[in-house]
């Protein structure tokens, strides 16, 4: 039987408006139902907003334990490196004061659900997803937000024609698995201000971040993004590990335009969260 | 030496002679099994390759889109002359064959060599669904860039040739698949992006494309090659990579 969660929408127009601690509400995944998150921490209590200040980073090292994800012939494994670059973001992003969280600390996997479960437990998060490609310009790295497959609001069109503020957001509960269409315009600001980063600390990178389908950050209610790195296929690690620092000071950097955004530009849901 | 020990000697002895004299047997039947393996293989093989050619088909040029040899992580469309069907399941089936078995050089492939299109479905809403043997998720190189590249490849290859394909769900070896391999969201229908045929850049519609009936209930082909710029869909290639 098709279960469906539901994670309370925390994209309300007006926070103040919202319940003190509003609930979220797991069940099991349609996809992971074998192995369902435990329930999220309850939310700490809302803290009142007035600019779109960041209560929390969530950095998400993809694969790990039995899933090394993509496998160089130099011996160059993803889930390793991925760890490598959330551990130097971390230290970046609490330079500035921002709180961090990984969604693993070792070698471990889990559930997609199990990470998105950590944002979605917080308030005022913003999920990074960190990932190393098979193939690409190596040395290069591209940023993604989620595009609903299907859905005109994430086409590619540029941001500049599209209003700066969110569209009305949703209060209530949202199915589990459309928890960021809330946020697909505060991903999609996030994700274009790391990208700007990223394109002037690794030559050949676009400047323009693209909407994908990644699955991970499609249960994520909060801004979220996938930053991907080119690629497994170098010469000897040591290439990506180089990577680490200057994609941690692009992530941080982008970071700090977007808390720097004014409340009435927010990239935000209004109000932030 | 004692009476018992001489008695398991001399069975063990005889079990020895009769296993040797069974050996070329049993390398027989292991040879027979592993033909009769391979021409199962091979039957399936040829009776899904069978089922991409119809009689009404027409040589006819086709769109195919593969990565491009100049610019890394986007799509340039090739010109393909293919026996073509005037019917879009048909023709679905080639199209996309040839986007997997035709392609110019492995640089540019985007779908894994040994991926078969097991089966094509469109519903009268211009609904499609693929399904795709089970290669295509084990052996698609894992990451979103090449994720999204390997499904943008088949969407695009669909605007160009079929128009009256307007969605597509991916299935693989005939189940759904909550990833592709490991990134791209495959559980949702993706939206089949219009793009202008060859035929139509010329200024008019190719003949095979022509032919091809609008589905029913519907009174003209929606998304028909007409010049409308290709509108970036959710897998659309990085742009400037």
């Amino acid at each position: 039987m098709r279960r469906v969660f539901f994670v309370f929408a925390l994209a309300a127009a007006n926070l103040t408006a919202l319940p003190p601690s509003p609930s979220i509400f797991l069940s099991a995944s349609p996809r992971q139902q074998a192995s369902a998150p435990a329930p999220a921490a309850p939310s700490p209590a809302p803290q009142p907003q007035s600019s779109n200040a960041l209560a929390a980073v969530v950095l998400d090292p993809a694969h790990g334990g039995a899933d090394g994800g993509a496998r160089g012939s130099a011996g160059v494994i993803e889930s390793d490196i991925v760890l490598q670059f959330a551990r130097e973001i971390r230290l970046a992003l609490e330079g500035q004061g921002i709180r961090t969280l990984l969604t693993r600390e070792g070698n471990e996997d889990p559930t997609m659900d199990s990470r998105s479960a950590i944002a979605n437990g917080l308030r005022g998060a913003v999920f990074i997803s960190l990932h190393v490609s098979s193939t690409g310009p190596i040395g290069t790295a591209r940023t993604y937000w989620y595009a609903f497959p299907g859905d005109p609001q994430s086409l590619a069109t540029p941001s500049s024609s599209l209003p700066v503020s969110s569209p009305a957001p949703q209060r209530g509960l949202l199915p589990w698995d459309q928890a960021q269409r809330p946020f697909l315009d505060s991903s999609r600001r996030l994700a274009e201000l790391v990208q700007i980063q990223l394109a002037q600390k690794f030559n050949g990178s676009s400047e323009i971040p693209q909407p994908a389908s990644v699955l991970q950050l499609r249960t994520i209610a909060a801004p979220a993004i996938a930053i991907e790195i080119s690629s497994v296929a170098v010469a000897n690690a040591q290439q990506l590990q180089q990577m680490a620092r200057p994609l941690a000071e692009a992530v941080a950097r982008g970071l700090q335009d977007f808390r720097s955004q004014p409340t009435g530009a927010s990239a935000l849901p209004a109000g932030g969260r | 030496m004692a009476r018992h020990w001489k008695v398991i000697l001399a069975i063990l002895a005889v079990l020895l002679i009769v296993g040797l004299f069974n050996v070329p047997a049993l390398l027989r039947s292991i040879s027979r099994l592993q033909r009769a393996g391979a021409t199962e293989e091979q039957a399936r093989r040829e009776i899904a390759q069978a089922q991409v050619s119809t009689p009404d088909d027409v040589r006819d040029k086709a769109q195919l889109f593969w990565a491009s040899p100049a610019s890394l992580g986007t799509l340039e469309p090739t010109e393909v002359e293919l026996p073509l069907s005037v019917d879009p399941v048909q023709r679905s089936k080639q199209v996309l064959t040839a986007l997997i078995a035709q392609v110019p050089t492995e640089a540019q492939r985007t779908l894994p060599a040994d991926t078969e299109l097991l089966d094509f479905y469109l519903l009268p809403d211009g609904t499609a669904i693929a399904d795709f043997s089970e290669t295509l998720g084990t052996k698609t190189p894992s990451g979103i860039f090449s994720e999204e590249l390997a499904v943008d490849s088949i969407l695009r290859t669909l605007g160009a040739n079929v128009p009256t394909v307007h969605s597509l769900k991916i299935l693989i070896h005939g189940q759904e698949a909550d990833t592709l391999a490991g990134h791209l969201d495959l559980t949702g229908f993706f939206v089949i992006p219009s793009l202008p045929s060859p035929a139509s850049d010329a200024g008019g519609a190719s003949p095979a494309a022509a032919q091809i009936p609008p589905p029913p209930g519907n009174g003209a082909p929606v998304g028909s090659p007409t010049g409308i710029p290709p509108p970036a869909t959710p897998a659309a290639p990085p742009a400037g990579q």
